[in-house]
Parts: structure tokens; sequence; C-alpha cells
């Protein structure tokens, strides 16, 4: 590779005091700004908070200030423990869903005539269109045992509410919100996934069929890899917004039955604007933080190291 | 040289620009809840003196009623900000403890809610306005006033009275032989028989505030309480013990799905023939004689809950106050008694089978004879008790919520889960 010739800049800079250049910090503070104000500040100001007992719309005092002990019983409520395990088993499953179905669905449309697949790929797009709230009411609804379409269609298969209790059981209540879940993001895994998979060359595909590569080999040799940043984006959007869910489980189950499908921001939500323990509250919704920081942010940072270091 | 002079420019406009969007909007002329169009203008103007009164409630058929009544109203503007459910307390809270351009005038509050907005100095005593005002009290029932009353001091007119009843399908029990029951043995006989033929009772056994409405309803029947007399938790007792149990039963012989069931979902499996009977809530029961929406219509019964000891519903009701950071408080005051006077009262339950608190309209013929559940209700509700409303209340409610859930949905003993809840819930004492 041809060396880029910048010893213009060198020369002129050998022996002199280098100016500060304001420039890349004029172009980068509007960002910082946004990131500062709607993110840094209220995360700052949510640990903060995290050190005092008190409710929602009354002012903290000095008397408020409880040092660690909204730590102490986070540790001891044993449904907080339960909703990590749910949420870390729902953003598992969920994203999981979305990323194998969505590939599925991508790559099968692909396969279909431009006519079809443009039609297709614009009815499956529909559900991003609906605010989460509305997809939690629409599949309470379908899950409705006596008129809702999923035990009508189960039906046909013998399937019935003490086969598959759905919402109402403990053991499907939560698999029964991923469900939904995958309705509602594998529409945006079937876009980006139809991005990357475009922009792979055919040649590389051609190449393989002439050493005899047969289809799935290719699938998992070529399709994959390339679609690697593809994925990284699909885990960092739909995966930290899973760790995060809310409104789903709140109109589907509203955490229940026996607080099987209660989440963390369920659970925060809970402890916050229902029983006005915003101390509490505050230390959940940290939790949940960390969380996301440990589950998505740590591997999102070592590939971006990796990214800069060359690994192109 | 010259090009990094124009980024620079170009980034000075960029921050400039974030920050003129970070400034505060000239405030529109629109008020929340109203759908302004750009360039539209209003069909009818108000006159300048005539104040605006924003009220705050949940939104729904019964709120669309309320704003064609509201709109009589020649004092002043009344505007409802109704929004969902879920949100409302949040929305209220955070009007209500703003230092400055508080959204709401009115608002409607839970019983659940007032101790907390009375501590915070949020809603207003109404003992001197009242007084000034030549205010006949009356005509309202004492025990919901009495439910709104904190130290001799009056913070708010209540009214929506709701409580639990059975709603019946008269067609489908006289079809199988049975009668509608009127004790706790036959109230389970009942549901079991049509658990039997493959239905069951509809019951709001979801996890959430309906199922406690339910558990109380019995707990209070049974002269149960969630603190013994020296203020204690004692969720172990006999009437607790036994209304768990009951509620237990009842889940056995509920209808499926009933364990995903608010009180929505109940009142219409009752109306579309899905269930013979369930335990409906009353705010909702206008909708069975809807024959848009009603299978029921010509068939629908009602009967109070059977208690072990005595009838004693769980009375809920919905209370309008005047918020303390209101910048028209006289206007409030004046729409206050207005909205709760008994010609605008008895115009809702006329257009919506709402129950009032005001003692004439209980015995009004006009409305006895269009509301058929009202006498159910009114059995009801005649001795009916509040549920505990303090911040213990609050914290217990939460944890009955997921244990009434437990009962419901798993084979674990009720007297087990309850003594689980007990020590969980045992170090608390009522405040």
């Amino acid at each position: 590779m041809e060396k880029q010739d910048c010893s213009c800049s060198i020369d002129t800079s050998i022996g002199k005091k280098r100016k500060f250049d304001f420039l890349p910090v004029a172009l980068l503070s509007p960002t910082i700004l946004v990131v500062l104000i709607v993110m840094i500040i209220p995360l700052i100001y949510g640990l903060f908070m995290s050190f005092f007992d008190y409710n929602i719309g009354a002012k903290a005092t000095s008397e408020d200030f409880v040092g660690i002990d909204n730590y102490i019983s986070l540790i001891q409520d044993p449904v907080v423990w339960k909703s990590v395990k749910n949420t870390l088993v729902f953003t598992l499953f969920a994203t999981g869903g979305d990323i194998i179905v969505g590939t599925i669905i991508a790559v099968l449309l692909l396969r279909v005539s431009t006519s079809i697949s443009r039609v297709t790929r614009a009815i499956y797009t529909m559900p991003l269109l609906i605010s989460p709230i509305v997809i939690g009411l629409i599949w309470r609804y379908m899950y409705d045992p006596y008129s809702g379409i999923i035990y009508w269609i189960l039906h046909f298969f013998g399937i019935g509410l003490a086969e598959f209790p759905g919402v109402t059981g403990q053991s499907t209540a939560l698999l029964s919100v991923i469900i939904a879940h995958w309705w509602q993001i594998v529409p945006y895994v079937l876009i980006v996934v139809t991005a990357g998979l475009v922009s792979i060359p055919k040649e590389l595909y051609e190449a393989a069929r002439i050493d005899g590569a047969s289809e799935m080999k290719s699938f998992f040799r070529i399709t994959l890899p390339l679609l690697k940043n593809v994925y990284m984006v699909i885990l960092i959007t739909s995966g930290v917004g899973s760790i995060m869910v809310f409104d789903l489980i709140y109109s589907l189950t509203q955490g229940g039955p026996f607080n099987s499908s209660i989440s963390i921001s369920m659970y925060a939500y809970q402890n916050a604007f229902e029983l006005s323990k915003m101390g509490h509250a505050m230390t959940i919704a940290i939790l949940a933080v960390v969380l996301a920081f440990i589950v998505f942010g740590i591997p999102f940072i070592k590939f971006n190291t990796a990214h800069d270091g060359g690994d192109r | 040289m010259k090009m990094k002079l124009v980024a620079f420019v170009l980034a000075i406009v960029l921050v400039l620009a974030v920050f003129s969007g970070c400034a505060k909007e000239e405030p529109k002329q629109t008020e929340p809840g109203e759908q302004v169009t750009d360039g539209e203008t209003p069909d009818v103007e108000t006159p300048a003196e005539m104040p605006e009164i924003v009220l705050s409630r949940w939104a729904g058929p019964h709120a669309d009623d309320q704003k064609t009544v509201f709109a009589n109203y020649d004092k002043a503007e009344l505007i409802v900000d109704d929004i969902d459910y879920g949100n409302l307390k949040q929305k209220q809270i955070l009007s209500l403890s703003a230092s400055a351009d508080a959204d709401y005038d009115l608002v409607w509050v839970h019983p659940t809610w007032l101790a907390e907005y009375i501590e915070n100095e949020w809603i207003l005593p109404l003992n001197d306005l009242i007084e000034e005002n030549g205010v006949d009290l009356s005509i309202y029932g004492q025990g919901m006033l009495d439910s709104d009353t904190v130290d001799g001091q009056l913070y708010g007119i209540p009214t929506f009275a709701q409580t639990l009843i059975i709603t019946y399908n008269k067609e489908w029990f006289e079809s199988e032989g049975q009668s509608v029951p009127t004790t706790v043995d036959e109230l389970i006989e009942t549901a079991k028989y049509f658990k039997e033929q493959g239905t069951g009772i509809a019951l709001p056994a979801k996890q959430g505030s309906a199922a406690v409405g339910l558990f109380n309803q019995i707990l209070f029947s049974a002269s149960g309480d969630y603190f013994d007399e020296d203020g204690n938790v004692d969720l172990t007792s006999d009437a607790a013990l036994y209304a768990a149990d009951l509620y237990d039963q009842m889940c056995m012989y509920s209808i499926e799905g009933s364990t995903a069931w608010h009180h929505d979902e109940v009142s219409a499996a009752v109306r579309e023939e899905i269930a013979p009977f369930g335990i409906c809530i009353t705010g909702l029961a206008y909708q069975d004689t809807d024959p848009e929406l009603s299978k029921i219509v010509d068939k629908v019964g009602y009967a109070p809950i059977p208690g072990r000891d005595a009838l004693i519903g769980q009375m809920d009701f919905w209370t309008w106050s005047i918020a303390a950071n209101s910048d028209n408080i006289d206007a409030a005051f004046e729409a206050l008694m207005w909205i709760t006077s008994e010609e605008v009262e008895k115009e809702q339950a006329l257009m919506n089978y709402q129950l009032t608190n005001i003692n004439a309209l209980a015995e009004d013929p006009e409305v006895t004879s269009i509301i058929p559940f009202l006498p159910a209700a009114s059995a009801t509700l005649a001795d009916g008790k509040l549920a505990p409303t303090s911040a213990t209340a609050a914290q217990i409610k939460e944890d009955l919520i997921v244990a009434l859930s437990e009962i419901a949905t798993t084979d674990t003993p009720s007297d087990e889960i309850m003594a689980q809840l007990q020590e969980s819930v045992k170090d608390l004492t009522n405040n």
C-alpha cells in the first residue's frame, strides 16, 4: 500500500510550538453537548440520587441520605434477582431469535423474484411502524384463549390452553413476550441484514461455487463472516433495547404471573411509580445500566478497538 | 486556511443551532388533550374574562361523556386532560409538585393516592372554602366523605363509586338449573358446577390490583383487615387465611384464561357469553346493556358477592381535589362544586351508569330504572370499606399482588403463601 504524503505538515511543525486545533473540538461540541445533557448528566444524577431514600415528587434532603443502604436492600431483594434472570433470558432469546429469524427471512427473500420480495418485505416491515405498547395490546388479544388468533391456530394442532398456557402460565409467560418481541423487531433485523447481504460481492459466491462449495458452506463461510459488522450493529441496538424491555411486558403481562415475566425496567417502574420508592428504583435502574454495559458495552468496546487496530 | 475558517464558522453555527433547539419555545395557545392543527382558527373564541380550569383524569369512554357534560359549564372553560390510566399518577405528580407553571387546577385522585398527596401538600383542604361559600355537604354520602377526611380536613369531593359484584347470564343459569349464589358455599358450588361443564367463574386473577380488590372484598366480608388492632401487619389472621383460601378455590373453579384477566377481560367474557358469570367491576357494567358490545343485553343479572360474616364490599371511588399550586383556586372550587352537584351527577348517571355519592340519586326513580346493577351495587357499598391507603398498605399491596398471583397459578397451599407473605412484611406497621 502506498504511504500517504504528509511530510509537509510534519515539516512545518518541526521546531515550532504546536498550535491547538480548535476545529475538531468545535465540530464535535454539538454531539458532546447533546450526549452530556441527555445522557451523562441524568446518569450521574441517577447515581447520586440512589444514595437517598425519597418519594417521587418530594425534594430529597440531607436527612434522606442513606449511603449504600439502597444497594444493600437491592442485593437482599429476591425480586431484583428474579428480574435480572428474566431480563437476561429475555435478552438472550429475544436477540438471538431476532438475528436467526431475521437472517433466514432476509436470505430467503433475496432468492425470490424482486417484485415478490419487494411486496413481502414491505409487509414484513409493517410492525416496525407500531409502538411497543400497542404491540403489547395487540398480542394481548392475540393470546386470548377464546377469541385470539394464536389459540385458534394452535387448536388445529390439538394444542389448547392446558398444553400452552401462554400469558396465563408461569412457564410460558416470558416466552409469550419474547414471541411478541420477535414479531416487532425481526422486521428491523430483516432490513439491516438485507442491506448487509446485498453489499457482499457476488464474485465471492461464484468463486466458491467453482471451488465446489455447497450453498450451506458458502452461507457459513462467506455470508455470516461478512455480516459480522451488521450483527454488531443489531446486537447494540436491538440487544440494548431488549435488556431495557418495559412497554411490551407492561402491556402484556404486567410482570406476572407470580413475577415470572418481570424485567429490571418493569421492577424499577413499580418501585418508582407504584411504591414511590425512588431511591430503590434508582439503584435498580443503575443495575440495569451496569448489566447493559457488561452484556453489550464491553463487547462493543472490544470490537471497536479491534476495528481501529486494522482488523479490516 | 480559508477552508478551515469556513469549517470553523460552520461549527459555530452548529453549536448555536443546538442551543436554539434547546431553547424554550414560545408557548402555543393550546391546552393538554386539545388537538389544534397549525393555522387552524378555533370555531368558538373563549371570552377573555372566562378562566380556564384544567382537569386531570384517565381517558376512556367515561372521560368522553364527562367532557360532553362539562361543556355546559358557563363560568369557566373546563378543559379535561384525559390520559392513559397507567401514566395518570406520574403526570399528576409532576404537575402537582411543580413550583410554577402547573398544568392542573383539579385532579381526579384515587383514594390510594390521597395520603401521599396530602402528606406532600399537593392538594388543598376544602373546609375554609366550603364554609366561605356556604356549601351543603349533607347531599353526599357520609362514608365516602369520611374517607376523604384527614385530621378533620376534607380534601375532595368523592364521586364515581365502584365495587365488585356478580354479573351473570340469567338464560345460561336457567338452562343449567342454577340459581344465583347467596352464600359463599353456593358461590363455590356454582363455580364448581360450571367448571365441570367446561367453563367456570370469570375472575380478575391477573397479577395486578384487580385481584387484590377481590381478595379485599372477601377479607372485609370476613371482618378482616391487613392490620391488627395495634396496627401491626397480620396477614395470617383467621380472616386473611380464609380470604386467601376462598380466593384459591375461586381460582380453581375459574374459567381458563382468568389468570391473565383484568377487569375489562372478565366483563367482556360474561358479555360475550364466554363465561356464565363473573366477578365484575360496576364501572364497566354499563357495557352489558349496550347492544353493540354485549350479547346478554336482555339476560344480564346482577347480585352482590356473598360474604362470610356480612356484606362488606371494597369501596372504590374517585375524588375531585383542588391542586394546591393552582393559579385560580376560587374558580377551581366553584367548578368542583358544579361538577359534583346533583344535577351534573344525575346527568352522568343517566349517560353512562356512573354510581354517584349523592344520596338522593340512589333513590331517584329515573336513575334506578335505567341502572340495573344499582340494587346489587348499593347493597355492596352500603357498609363498604375502603382498602387501606397508607404507604405501608401500598407496600403490602405490591407483595400481595405477587402472592395472589402465586396462589392463582401454583399448587402451593394458600396458607403457606400467606405465611411467607406475612414473614416478608411482618416488620411493617400501619402509618
